[in-house]
């Protein structure tokens, strides 16, 4: 063996090592930590005793009712309005398709706590238009939009990007040759929808439906911000349990959310695996847009799109526009009547108000290059050699993906609030570093997918045509391999950093006051009284979408995040 | 004959507990072009790869210029390698492809900057240095992969089915620029092909394998006049295998074993024919294929020009005299 391959050897096997103890230490060991504090009990296994001990709980039993009725009615509610959306957008011929196609894709910059932060703002105690309304109308409550009413309502317009994404292209695949030889076999127009669009699109629709069901089980940020003092769901329950010491209740809580989650997402594949319809036809034609001859129906549709687009597009305007506002026009003013850059230079300037954003920054740029590393490193491995260590690997990777992030929250505050001889024995939970370490973990399933399909996509000849050449294995891989899958782990790192900067379920559980990130300040200024406070998050929020959309435009130039399974990120 | 450059001495080459292709030797005199030709899977890509050293070999030695290469590492045997889809990395220009080695190498600038323009001069591609292979034709990319594999000054070059992607009328022109090349720069051609039509145009020796093994080695014209095989017989050009008792009729003797005649040496309007039933006639331009039924046996003959025969009429046929191939041994 020469000694640049034995060089190359020590440096694989160092790096796997490494590599093994992280996802011991940091996913395996908190796992188990949430399943043991879950499950057992004076040294023995009582599973009946902690359920009985948790149901018990009246906050615990109001909250698995409320989670159950809201997650049914924003089934209903989303399915409508995604499935009028797809309608309006790639159906019927609507005039302005292009304009309501960006209303609609709202949801995919302006979601999770960004979005609830910012309807809060919109229709909120605080915002102009609950004071216009109850200047109207006095008998209307302040908080008219707070409870039950806001967490459904934010549901119901914030998750149709599942719509917006799969089904559309779902209803794309439709051959219109189909529907052509329906009609002219005398089908009507409510037959083709029923018979001849709805089962080929139907698939697609189930697994978007569970996708959304697994959305509404696990929200979190939603009715933290709109639900109030009264409205709770499970999530919060679990944070709450945590806050009150018992992490015991909160994994257990935690690990039966999680159960009903995976449950969902083994649904969802299933059903996407089913909807891979092969048309008959060799080539297909591709769907054109139908004209609703009816005059009143066809009004009647016109307006409600626009209605929709107004809902979608109106809060975002607003808190882009608020956050050049000055803060005393807040919740005064429907219209800011001035514009200023104060509030960006109080949060860019470096003062108070800039230390969540730099805490953010930091967290999620480390995570970043961290789950990089660990990804440009492990998966060539992964995709070459089939054994069981890089089987286990890959099972591992991806267990972030079906385990509940606030499980594995709770996992890793079990684990590491005590002394962990894995970590050198220290106490990593109030450390600056924990909620990065979540952060990682949380990001690897997404990192590893793109750029597992990255590597499987170069073809092996360029390698053997470098190793033809001489070149030795790091050389190949900073030369030639690296430069090839750089744009896919350029596009992965900024969505995976952009996800980091708005993450709220790891946040809410992990942080510290050394290192409050930005949806931990988003949330408070959203449900503060305090107009400076609520500038300064509407700064942030619209700094995270301006972010958003730029990873977002980046991706659809390289057509990336099609499926259903790339949602789940 | 030239001396020999490349030997391949009881070669048997494949994967670890599975050999495909086994005792195979073989002499390629130096500047030849030799095809290697077979179906799928008949190991021609794999000895390739042996040869190459992407591949281990399972038994047997490989020598190179009077050196024995057979363990060494790919980048240690001098011998240049034209993939499939040529592997010009996408993300370099056409001079830095050409460089990789000699920057692998750690030759100095000036020299690298010397071999590459020398060799791209060569090739004819000293105006697309700086554009990337993205940017280049089909035939430019071939000319910087061949010029990638001669930089390094290596003699020969092993080509591994580059053609195979390419539609009838590319994949000739670029046979052609291939041929020049090789005969202009003199390297020594080892070429994996499954398309006759690329060996017989391009090579002086042809290697016909078939499940592992050697079938026949020579050149085109003896390969299709004299096949040493029945899988020659079928392989190269097309042929009608007789059945008995029409051998008997046509070629006038018992037969014992299979015997084989090209669709060109069946004569119809042979004065001393046996009668035959047209069954369909096939206009493919150039020529036509006549399918015939002779007394329940089925027959196809080759015709140029004019007047065709009608389908449902009959003709008399004959076989030019000394043109069946006949095998004694009724081999697969």
């Amino acid at each position: 063996m020469t000694r640049t391959a034995g060089f190359d050897r020590l440096l694989y096997w160092f790096g796997l090592i490494v590599i093994a103890w992280a996802v011991l230490t940091f996913l395996l060991v908190p796992i188990s930590a949430a399943l043991h504090a879950a499950l057992f009990r004076h040294g023995g296994l009582e599973i009946v005793d902690a359920v009985a001990e948790l149901v018990s709980s009246r906050r615990v039993r109001a909250a698995l009712w409320n989670t159950a009725w809201m997650t049914a009615a924003t089934i209903v509610t989303v399915t409508i309005v995604g499935m009028f959306q797809v309608a309006v957008l790639e159906y019927f011929r609507v005039r302005g398709s292009g304009f309501l196609k960006v209303a609609f894709s709202t949801p995919l910059v302006f979601g999770g706590v960004v979005a609830a932060a910012g309807y809060n703002f919109t229709y909120g105690p605080g915002s102009a238009i609950t004071a216009a309304l109850t200047a109207l109308f006095p008998s209307i409550p302040r908080d008219w939009f707070i409870g039950w009413f806001g967490v459904l309502f934010a549901h119901t317009f914030l998750m149709t990007s599942f719509h917006f994404l799969f089904l559309r292209a779902a209803m794309r695949r439709v051959d219109y040759s189909t529907i052509e030889a329906a009609r002219s076999m005398g089908a009507s127009e409510l037959t083709i929808l029923r018979r001849v669009v709805l089962p080929v699109i139907m698939p697609t629709l189930l697994a978007v439906t569970l996708l959304t069901l697994h959305t509404v089980v696990g929200s979190f940020a939603a009715p933290q911000v709109l639900g109030g003092r009264d409205f709770h769901m499970l999530s919060q329950m679990v944070l709450t349990l945590n806050s009150l010491r018992r992490p015991d209740m909160a994994a257990l809580l935690a690990l039966l959310m999680g159960m009903v989650l995976m449950g969902l997402i083994l649904l969802s594949q299933y059903f996407e695996a089913k909807g891979a319809y092969t048309a008959g036809a060799k080539t297909t034609t591709r769907i054109q847009l139908r004209q609703i001859r009816n005059p009143l129906l066809r009004t009647m549709v016109h307006a409600l799109a626009y209605l929709l687009a107004a809902i979608y597009l109106v809060p975002v305007a607003l808190i882009v526009l608020f956050s050049f506002a000055p803060a005393s026009s807040i919740g005064i003013e429907m219209l800011p009547s001035t514009l200023t850059l104060t509030n960006y230079a109080r949060v860019l300037g470096g003062g108070t108000a800039f230390v969540p954003f730099f805490n953010s920054m930091l967290m999620g740029s480390a995570a970043v290059v961290v789950g990089l590393a660990i990804t440009l490193f492990a998966v060539p491995i992964m995709v070459r050699k089939r054994n069981w260590l890089t089987q286990a690997l890959s099972i591992s990777f991806f267990l972030p993906w079906i385990i509940p992030s606030i499980l594995l929250a709770v996992g890793l505050i079990v684990a590491f609030d005590a002394p962990n001889p894995l970590v050198g024995n220290a106490v990593l939970l109030g450390s600056y570093w924990l909620l990065p370490i979540g952060y990682v973990i949380f990001s690897l399933p997404l990192m590893v997918r793109f750029m597992r399909s990255a590597f499987i996509g170069i073809d092996p000849a360029f390698e053997e045509a470098a190793r033809a050449m001489g070149a030795s294995g790091p050389y190949r891989f900073r030369r030639v391999v690296l430069p090839l899958v750089a744009p896919t782990a350029i596009l992965v790192a900024g969505m995976k950093f952009n996800t980091l900067m708005a993450e709220y379920p790891l946040s809410a559980f992990l942080y510290n006051v050394n290192n409050r990130p930005l949806p931990i300040a988003i949330v408070e200024g959203a449900v503060s009284a305090d107009p400076d406070q609520a500038a300064i998050s509407l700064v942030y929020v619209t700094l995270i979408m301006a972010f958003s959309l730029t990873v977002i435009l980046i991706a659809e130039r390289l057509s990336l995040g099609r499926t259903p399974e790339t949602s789940n990120l | 004959m030239a001396d020999n450059v490349l030997s391949l001495k009881n070669l048997d080459v494949g994967f670890p507990g599975m050999t495909i292709v086994h005792d195979l030797n073989l002499d390629v005199a130096d500047g030849a072009f030799v095809s290697l030709l077979g179906p799928s899977g008949s190991g021609k890509s794999t000895v390739l790869r042996t040869v190459a050293g992407l591949l281990p070999a399972l038994g047997g030695r490989i020598v190179l210029e009077g050196g024995d290469i057979t363990t060494l590492p790919p980048e240690r045997r001098n011998v240049g390698i034209v993939f499939q889809n040529y592997a010009l990395f996408p993300t370099m220009t056409a001079f830095e492809n050409i460089a990789f080695a000699l920057r692998v190498a750690k030759k100095p600038q000036a020299e690298i900057e010397r071999r590459v323009h020398e060799v791209a001069a060569m090739a004819g591609i000293t105006d697309q240095l700086d554009k990337k292979p993205a940017n280049m034709s089909g035939g430019q990319q071939q000319r910087v992969a061949i010029a990638r594999a001669l930089v390094t000054g290596s003699r020969v070059l092993l080509f591994d089915e580059p053609l195979s992607n390419l539609d009838a009328k590319v994949r000739a022109s670029m046979r052609q620029e291939i041929k020049r090349l090789q005969t202009e720069l003199g390297f020594t051609a080892i070429f994996v092909t499954h398309d006759q039509e690329d060996a017989l145009t391009m090579s002086d020796v042809i290697v016909v394998l078939n499940h592992g093994r050697i079938e026949q080695i020579g050149d085109g014209r003896t390969l299709y006049r004299k096949p040493a095989t029945p899988f020659i017989c079928e392989f190269i050009g097309v042929s009608n295998e007789l059945a008995p008792p029409l051998a008997a009729r046509l070629l006038g003797r018992d037969i014992k074993g299979r015997s084989f005649v090209r669709l060109e040496d069946v004569v119809l309007g042979a004065a001393e024919g046996i009668p035959a039933r047209v069954n369909h006639v096939e206009f493919l331009g150039a020529y036509s294929r006549i399918d015939l039924d002779v007394e329940g046996h089925a027959l196809s003959a080759m015709l140029i020009g004019d007047p065709l025969p009608e389908p449902g009429s009959s003709v008399s046929l004959a076989v030019r005299p000394g043109a069946a191939h006949i095998f004694a041994e009724a081999t697969p």
